[in-house]
């Protein structure tokens, strides 16, 4: 059915002016929950603008573009804050390149051959460290019902230690999707040149089905963030940021038993 | 008057304003000749047989005596002892393994006769008058002393003052005694030769002065060989006129640390040793901490029952708890074994050693529990025992040009320095042809091949003077078939490693890229085969 464009405007202010008069009322926010530091040209990619402490964030698997940069640029800010950053199941991770993006390489630690015991040791290293980079290399796929138990266990130490995980593949019940739905560098011309910066545009579909945009430049500072509502994008990334949420969790009671 | 030394001989002493030297003592002296031989061929298996050396800075420092046999001598340089014995096997002085070994012989002495007194690897001293009486002479206490010691061709030595009885154990027949009666010492001492006195620059001078013995030497008025050769040729005067004023003193034993398991009938299986050793480690760290010690590096001995030894040392960023102990033991037994749960050979001995131990006082933990470390350290230590000691690694960045060797992973716990690093590959050092601009997040230890095309479908190649045959246009990694557009490329950059080392030179072409989805791949070209060297993903 065709709208007019200027009655589509009003509706989206109307819902933002309303969203934002429900969250005044509420108490307790998941702004309000501690906030890991976050860098600022990661800020924009993020549902609230910053990595909330407890929670899992979820990026594609690595390889596609941009992706283990990406989750590297998620930890580097907390790392130089002086928490302990973690990653599992990353056998070929370049520890130059994660000290290039912020890390401080002496409070990184990696686990790089979980093999099948990759649950225990990232919730055993979670409950240590502060913000972990996961892998689980397709073994997460494969769902059962131990391995849903084991994750929402893991879930909830997660929430009650306030550690977050950035996972590298498809986890039931994250925060939000990011997908690199772009990468372009720069620097490199056909025959000369080398790489120098790369602007990745990412996308990001929260928990409770918003989609944000935003365009970050790795490495080095300075990005643009747009914010977008659902339909505005297409429809694998919104069914994408739907169907983990559709999955039991324990976070939406967790925050509406905090209200009380 | 008494018999003995007159007062006229002590007077230069009394002159000097020191105490009067006491009486020589008598002192029984044990001497193991070749000990720093022995001791390197007891910690590491070499053919006693066999013509060895021990160098220290280029210089002879112990033969064996088949070495001896071809004309190599202490002092001697490595060069010429080479040239005399050309099947000469040099090894480097291990000072550390020296006392190690001569320790236990000091407990053997110590277990039958007290008071000992290490002079150096190899030497060692006792009074003689408490042994003498409890064994009723000093033969009978002397020959105890060597079948307690049990070393093969050990000498001793008995007589007034420990240098009177170092040269009656060097004049001793192997494996025998040799008693100078009381009072003829310097009678014992006047006929030998003045380099005895192991002072080489005093006996050069000696032998020009016409004084060839140690008698002749006695024999000069004392007075006079103070003036003449100042406070070191008295004291040399004075051994060589048999007046040792040195006296044994005796060492107090140190308190026993280390552990040792003895498993009859062997054992063959990794968690029954961890179950084994879980109460000697609580009692090895309970001995320590009962010193006041914490113990922030172990050695852990492992021997098997076909001989085999496993020897390793382990730190700890803080300090070993009986758990971590326990942990270490399993995971060398793990390494050792190399897969499966069976050991090469059932394990006979464990043996758990504190290499290293601090004052417990510097590891105290503070009143309100530790750092937020002391949690991580806990919980990755858990990971550790979980899937084994170098499966959770902290990542540092080393030298080199190729990424790979720019990455350097250190066991947690381990000191990041521990001889991991290649000498000489600092980070912060030039290396030229390394890559400038950002570095690939993914860096493949092990580079999968790629293929590069170009527009006609043929690989792309680089010729001898570094250009490419064509532009590449089509690209794709081995585990995925289809080809995707090389959007931009540069290169290639050549890479020329140790071009001086046949065996360890590498010569490559680098190729940046980035395809049509916009992941960068970093390129090596070598030995006609395209690589994946990193991802930029």
């Amino acid at each position: 059915m065709p709208r007019a464009p200027r009655d589509a405007a009003e509706r989206d202010g109307a819902v933002r002016e309303l969203q934002s008069r429900i969250s005044a009322m509420q108490r307790t926010r998941i702004d309000d929950r501690a906030a890991l530091p976050t860098a600022a040209a990661i800020a924009p990619a993020l549902p609230g603008g910053a990595l909330r402490a407890g929670s899992v964030y979820s990026l594609p698997e690595p390889g596609a573009a941009g992706t283990l940069s990406l989750g590297l640029a998620m930890l580097a800010e907390a790392s130089r804050a002086g928490l302990w950053c973690g990653a599992v199941g990353l056998p070929d991770l370049a520890p130059e390149a994660a000290a290039a993006l912020g890390i401080d390489l002496r409070r990184l630690v990696l686990v790089p051959r979980p093999g099948e015991q990759w649950l225990r040791v990232t919730a055993a290293v979670a409950d240590a460290l502060d913000l972990v980079l996961v892998h689980p290399g397709g073994a997460a796929a494969s769902s059962s019902a131990a391995a849903d138990a084991a994750l929402g266990r893991l879930a909830a130490r997660l929430r009650e230690r306030g550690a977050s995980l950035v996972a590298l593949g498809a986890w039931p019940g994250s925060e939000a999707v990011l997908r690199v739905a772009g990468a372009r560098w720069s620097g490199l011309g056909t025959g000369h040149g080398l790489l120098q910066r790369r602007e990745l545009r990412v996308e990001t579909a929260s928990r409770g089905g918003r989609m944000q945009r935003a365009t970050i430049v790795l490495p080095g500072a300075g990005a643009t963030a747009s914010t977008a509502t659902l339909d505005d994008l297409g429809a694998d990334v919104a069914a994408a940021a739907r169907e983990p949420a559709a999955l039991p969790t324990a976070g939406v009671e967790h925050r509406t038993a905090a209200v009380s | 008057m008494s018999p003995g030394p007159s007062p006229w001989d002590r007077a230069p002493a009394a002159r000097s304003g020191r105490a009067p030297a006491a009486e020589p003592v008598r002192t029984m002296l044990l001497w193991v000749p070749d000990w720093p031989v022995l001791a390197a061929v007891a910690d590491a298996g070499h053919d006693p047989a066999h013509p060895l050396a021990l160098i220290e800075k280029g210089v002879v420092l112990a033969c064996s005596p088949a070495a001896r046999a071809e004309g190599v001598r202490r002092g001697q340089r490595l060069r010429d002892a080479q040239s005399r014995c050309p099947a000469l096997r040099p090894l480097p002085y291990d000072p550390g393994a020296d006392h190690r070994a001569f320790e236990p012989v000091l407990d053997r002495i110590e277990a039958v006769m007290p008071g000992v007194q290490a002079i150096r690897p190899g030497l060692c001293a006792l009074r003689a008058r408490g042994p003498t009486r409890f064994y009723g002479g000093e033969a009978a206490a002397g020959a105890e002393l060597l079948r307690a010691v049990a070393v093969p061709g050990a000498r001793l030595g008995i007589a007034e003052g420990p240098y009177t009885a170092e040269q009656a154990a060097r004049a001793a027949e192997a494996g025998g005694v040799l008693a100078v009666p009381p009072g003829e010492g310097a009678a014992f001492l006047a006929g030998l030769p003045v380099s005895a006195l192991g002072d080489e620059e005093l006996a050069a001078l000696l032998r020009r002065l016409g004084v060839r013995t140690l008698g002749g030497f006695a024999a000069l008025e004392a007075a006079a060989v103070r003036d003449r050769f100042g406070e070191a040729g008295a004291r040399a005067h004075a051994l060589a006129a048999g007046r040792d004023p040195r006296a044994v003193q005796p060492r107090v034993p140190p308190p026993e640390l280390e552990v040792a398991l003895a498993f009859e009938p062997p054992l063959d299986r990794v968690d029954q040793l961890a179950f084994a050793a879980r109460q000697p480690a609580e009692r090895f760290i309970a001995g320590l901490r009962g010193a006041g010690l914490a113990c922030t590096s172990l050695r852990v001995v492992i021997d098997d029952e076909a001989g085999g030894r496993s020897e390793r040392a382990w730190l700890h960023p803080r300090w070993f708890s009986p758990g971590d102990v326990v942990d270490r033991l399993r995971w060398q037994l793990q390494g050792a074994m190399r897969g499966g749960e069976q050991l090469g050979a059932p394990i006979t001995g464990v043996r758990l050693v504190p290499d290293e131990a601090d004052e417990l006082g510097n590891h105290e933990q503070g009143l309100w529990g530790g750092a937020p470390e002391e949690r991580v350290h806990s919980a990755l230590s858990r990971v550790q025992s979980l899937l084994g000691h170098e499966a959770v690694v902290t990542a540092a960045v080393g030298g080199g040009r190729l990424l790979d060797e720019r990455r350097v992973l250190v066991p947690w716990g381990e000191a990041e320095d521990s001889g991991i690093r290649p000498a000489g590959a600092a980070p912060g050092a030039p290396w030229p042809g390394s890559l400038p601009g950002p570095t690939p997040a993914t860096v493949f230890a092990e580079p999968p091949p790629v293929l590069l095309l170009d527009e006609t479908g043929e690989p792309v190649r680089v010729d001898e003077r570094g250009a490419l045959s064509a532009p590449p246009s089509l690209f794709a990694p081995a585990e995925r078939r289809a080809t995707s557009d090389v959007r931009a490329w540069a290169g290639p950059w050549p890479l020329q490693q140790r071009w001086w080392d046949p065996a360890r030179h590498r010569a490559a072409q680098r190729l940046q890229l980035v395809e049509a989805d916009g992941t960068a791949w970093l390129l090596l070209l070598e030995e006609g085969r395209w690589r994946a060297e990193g991802r930029y993903d």
